[in-house]
C-alpha cells in the first residue's frame, strides 16, 4: 500500500506542476514574446531522472515531470528576427521619407509657386515696367521666394535633426539589448536544462534578440547553452567575452555612421536592415535633398543677380544684385527700393531686361529644378511605403508562423486544464484508496 | 474561438486600424474633394499638377497683360479716329479755301482752322493710358503674352505720325497740315492754287496712311483678342486636366467609404463575438 500511496503522491505532484504550467500559459497568454510551456511527463525509473528503478517485477514507481520546455522553433524565430529587421528599416525609412516629402510638398514649401509668381510678375511688369505698385508687388514676391527657401531649409534641417536623435535612441536601445543579453548569457550557463527558469531565460533572450535585430541586422548564433553571440560583418557585438558598445559616429562631412567599440578597437558597421539602417538611409536622403535645395537657392541667386546686372534701373545705373546668401537658409533679398529694379537695357525698350528674363526662364530651368526635387521626394516616399507594406506583410506572415507554435490558445489551455484536472483528481483518488486500504488493514490488526 | 492567440488578437486589431485609416482617408478625400492626400499617392500626377499650377500663374499674368494691351489698343483706335476726322475736316477746308472768291481774311481764317487741327494730331500722339504711359511710343513695349510670344498694343508712333508717303518723300501729318495752312496764306493766286492742289494730295495721302494704320491697328487688336480667347481655352483645359489629376470622384469615394465602414463593422462584430467567449466560460 505504501507503493500505491507513493505512486499517487508522485502523480499528484506531477499533475500539480502540469496544472501550474497551464496556469502560467493562461497568465501569460497576452504577454508579448511568451512561448507556450509544455510539460513532458515520464514514468519514474524509465526516464532520464531514473533515481528509482524497478527492483521487482511487481513494483511500480509512478510519474514525474521530465522537463518544462518552450514550444518554440529556432528556424521560425530566426525568420521572424530577419523579417523584423527588414521591417524596422522599412518602417523608419517610410516615416522619415514621409517627413521629407511633407517638407518638400509644394503646398507647404511653395518654392515652385513663389518662383512662378516671380516670373509671372516679371511678365506682368513687362506690360508696364514703370508701374510702382507692380514693382513693389514684385519685390514682395522676391521676398516670399527667399522666405520659402528659408522655411523649406529649416524644415529639412528639423527632419535631419530628428533622424539624428532617433538614430541615437536606436543605438541606445541596441546597447541596452546587448547589455541584457550579456546578463542572460551568464544566467543561461547555470540554468538547469528542462527547468522553468531556463524557459523564462530563453523567452527573455529571444525578446532581447528581437529588440537588437529590430535595430540592427545582426548575425545571431545560439550556443550549446542557449547563449547568444552576435556580430555584424567583422564587428563583434556580443560573444563569450561580453557585450560591446555601439556608438554613433558623426563624420566631419556631416554624414553619420555606427561603429562597434571594443576598447581601442573601433569597427564601422554598415547595416543593411534594422531601424539603424533605415535612419542612416533616411539621413543620407535628407542631406541629399538639403544639398539640392541649397544648390537651387544658389542658382536662383546667381541667375537673377547676373540678370539684374545686365539691366539698368530707372536712374540709368546698372542693376545691383537681387539676392545674397551662401545657401537656402541665408538667402535674402537685397533690393528694397522699387526704383532700383533694373528692368530696362541701355538704348532699348523700357522692358528689355524683363523680356530677357522671360526668354531665359526656360533655359534656367529653376522651376523644373524644384519640381524635380519635390517629385523625387514624393517618389522616394511612395517607394518607401511600398517597401514598408511588403516588409510588413512578410513579417506578419513570419510572426504568424512562429505564433502557430509559440502562441497560447485559451481554448487549448482550457482543454488541457480539463484533462490534467481529471488526471489530478484520479491521482487524489488513488491516494485516498491507498489511505482507506491502509486504515482497513490497521483496523484488522 | 479559433486559434485565439495574443498575436491573432493583435492581427484583428491591426486589420481594424487599417480599415479605420481607409475610412479616414476617404473622409479626407470627400472633405477636400482631392483624391491625392499626399504627393506620394501619385508622384507623376503631383508633378503634372505643379506644372499646371505654373501655367495657371503664367496665364493669369499673360491674361492681365492682354487686357492692358486691349485697353491701350482701344485708346489707340479712338485717337486714330480723331486723326481721321481731323484730316477729313482739313480736306474740306482746303477744298473750300481753293475757291478764289474768298477774301484774304477768309482764307486766313480757314488757314487758322486747318492749323488748329495740328494740336488734335499732337494730342492724339500724346494719348496716355490709365497708368499714365504713352499709348503711341517710339519704342512700343513688346509685352509677354505666352511662351516666347510677345505683342505690342500699337505700332511705333513715328510710323503712324511721321511717315506719310508724299511726292517729295515722307512727311509727318502735322507738317502736312502746317504746309496746307501756309498754302492758304499764299498771296499769289496761281502759286496758291498749285500749293493747295499739292496740299490736298498730301492730306489725302495722310488720310489714306491713317486708314492703313487703323487697319494695321485692327489686326493687332484682332491678334490680342485671339490670344485672349486662346488663353481662356487654355485655362479651361488646365482646369479640366487638374480636376482629372487631383479631383476625387465624390460618388465613387462615398461608396468606397461605405464599403470600408461595412467591412469595419463586420470585422468588429465578428471579433466581438468570437473573442467574447472561450472554453473557460463553459467550465463554470
Amino acid at each position: 500500500m505504501a507503493d500505491l500511496l507513493r505512486i499517487g503522491a508522485t502523480a499528484l505532484s506531477t499533475y500539480r506542476s502540469a496544472l501550474n504550467a497551464v496556469g502560467e500559459n493562461v497568465a501569460n497568454s497576452q504577454t508579448p514574446g511568451y512561448s507556450r510551456r509544455i510539460v513532458s511527463l515520464a514514468e519514474v525509473g524509465t526516464g532520464l531522472n531514473g533515481a528509482r528503478s524497478a527492483s521487482a517485477s511487481v513494483q511500480f514507481n509512478g510519474v514525474s515531470v521530465e522537463s518544462i520546455q518552450r514550444n518554440w522553433q529556432e528556424r521560425l524565430a530566426r525568420t521572424a528576427w530577419d523579417s523584423g529587421s527588414r521591417l524596422g528599416a522599412a518602417a523608419v525609412k517610410q516615416t522619415w521619407l514621409q517627413a521629407i516629402e511633407t517638407r518638400l510638398n509644394e503646398e507647404s514649401a511653395a518654392i515652385g509657386a513663389s518662383l512662378s509668381a516671380v516670373f509671372a510678375g516679371a511678365d506682368r511688369l513687362a506690360a508696364n515696367p514703370g508701374d510702382r505698385t507692380l514693382r513693389v508687388q514684385w519685390l514682395g514676391r522676391i521676398d516670399s521666394l527667399t522666405a520659402s527657401f528659408r522655411q523649406t531649409h529649416a524644415g529639412l534641417r528639423d527632419v535631419e535633426q530628428g533622424i539624428g536623435d532617433a538614430l541615437a535612441y536606436s543605438v541606445d536601445r541596441a546597447n541596452a539589448a546587448l547589455v541584457q543579453l550579456g546578463s542572460i548569457n551568464s544566467a543561461l550557463k547555470v540554468a538547469p536544462h528542462g527547468s522553468a527558469l531556463r524557459a523564462s531565460l530563453e523567452d527573455a533572450r529571444d525578446g532581447q534578440i528581437n529588440a537588437l535585430t529590430e535595430e540592427l541586422d545582426a548575425d545571431i548564433v545560439l550556443g550549446p547553452q542557449g547563449e547568444v553571440s552576435a556580430r555584424h560583418g567583422s564587428a563583434v557585438m556580443i560573444d563569450a567575452a561580453g557585450a560591446r558598445t555601439l556608438r554613433t559616429i558623426n563624420h566631419s562631412d556631416g554624414t553619420r555612421a555606427v561603429a562597434a567599440i571594443n576598447a581601442a578597437d573601433i569597427v564601422d558597421i554598415t547595416p543593411a536592415a534594422g531601424k539603424i539602417a533605415g535612419h542612416l538611409a533616411a539621413d543620407a536622403t535628407a542631406k541629399s535633398q538639403l544639398s539640392a535645395i541649397n544648390n537651387l537657392a544658389l542658382s536662383v541667386a546667381s541667375r537673377f543677380n547676373s540678370w539684374s546686372a545686365a539691366g539698368i534701373n530707372q536712374s540709368g545705373v546698372s542693376g545691383s544684385p537681387l539676392f545674397q546668401g551662401a545657401d537656402a537658409a541665408s538667402l535674402t533679398a537685397l533690393i528694397t527700393n522699387p526704383d532700383q529694379l533694373a528692368f530696362a537695357r541701355a538704348g532699348q525698350a523700357a522692358n528689355a531686361n524683363l523680356q530677357a528674363l522671360s526668354a531665359s526662364r526656360g533655359s534656367w530651368a529653376l522651376e523644373e529644378g524644384w519640381t524635380g526635387i519635390s517629385t523625387l521626394a514624393a517618389s522616394q516616399s511612395a517607394a518607401a511605403s511600398v517597401e514598408h507594406g511588403a516588409a510588413d506583410t512578410l513579417h506578419q506572415s513570419n510572426l504568424s508562423a512562429l505564433d502557430s507554435v509559440t502562441g497560447v490558445d485559451l481554448d487549448q489551455e482550457a482543454a488541457e486544464l480539463l484533462r490534467l484536472q481529471l488526471a489530478y483528481n484520479a491521482a487524489a483518488r488513488i491516494v485516498r484508496v491507498a489511505q482507506e486500504t491502509i486504515n482497513e488493514v490497521i483496523q484488522i490488526l | 474561438m479559433i486559434n485565439g492567440t495574443f498575436f491573432r488578437g493583435q492581427q484583428v486589431v491591426r486589420h481594424m486600424q487599417r480599415q479605420a485609416a481607409q475610412i479616414d482617408r476617404a473622409q479626407q478625400q470627400i472633405a477636400t474633394t482631392k483624391k491625392r492626400i499626399r504627393p506620394s499617392d501619385d508622384p507623376v500626377g503631383y508633378a503634372q499638377s505643379i506644372r499646371i499650377s505654373r501655367r495657371e500663374s503664367d496665364n493669369n499674368a499673360w491674361g492681365a497683360n492682354l487686357h492692358a494691351l486691349a485697353a491701350d489698343g482701344a485708346h489707340a483706335e479712338t485717337a486714330m479716329i480723331s486723326i481721321s476726322s481731323a484730316l477729313q475736316r482739313a480736306r474740306e477746308l482746303i477744298v473750300r479755301g481753293s475757291n478764289d472768291t474768298h477774301s484774304t481774311s477768309d482764307r486766313a481764317a480757314i488757314a487758322t482752322e486747318i492749323e488748329s487741327l495740328i494740336p488734335v494730331i499732337e494730342d492724339a500722339r500724346a494719348t496716355r493710358n490709365s497708368t499714365g504711359d504713352l499709348v503711341f511710343s517710339p519704342l512700343p513695349l513688346a509685352v509677354p503674352v505666352g511662351n516666347d510670344q510677345q505683342l505690342s498694343a500699337t505700332m511705333q508712333s513715328t510710323i503712324i505720325f511721321d511717315t506719310v508717303s508724299i511726292a517729295a518723300g515722307q512727311a509727318s501729318i502735322s507738317s502736312i497740315l502746317r504746309d496746307a495752312g501756309a498754302a492758304l496764306r499764299t498771296a499769289d493766286s496761281a502759286a496758291r492754287r498749285t500749293l493747295l492742289a499739292m496740299g490736298l494730295d498730301q492730306v489725302g495721302a495722310a488720310d489714306r496712311h491713317v486708314v492703313a494704320m487703323r487697319s494695321a491697328q485692327g489686326i493687332i487688336e484682332q491678334r490680342i483678342d485671339e490670344r485672349i480667347e486662346q488663353l481662356a481655352a487654355s485655362k479651361l483645359i488646365d482646369t479640366e486636366e487638374k480636376s482629372r489629376i487631383d479631383g476625387a470622384d465624390i460618388g465613387e469615394t462615398v461608396i468606397q467609404q461605405q464599403s470600408y465602414q461595412l467591412a469595419q463593422q463586420a470585422t468588429q462584430a465578428t471579433f466581438a463575438r468570437s473573442w467574447s467567449r472561450t472554453l473557460f466560460d463553459l467550465l463554470g
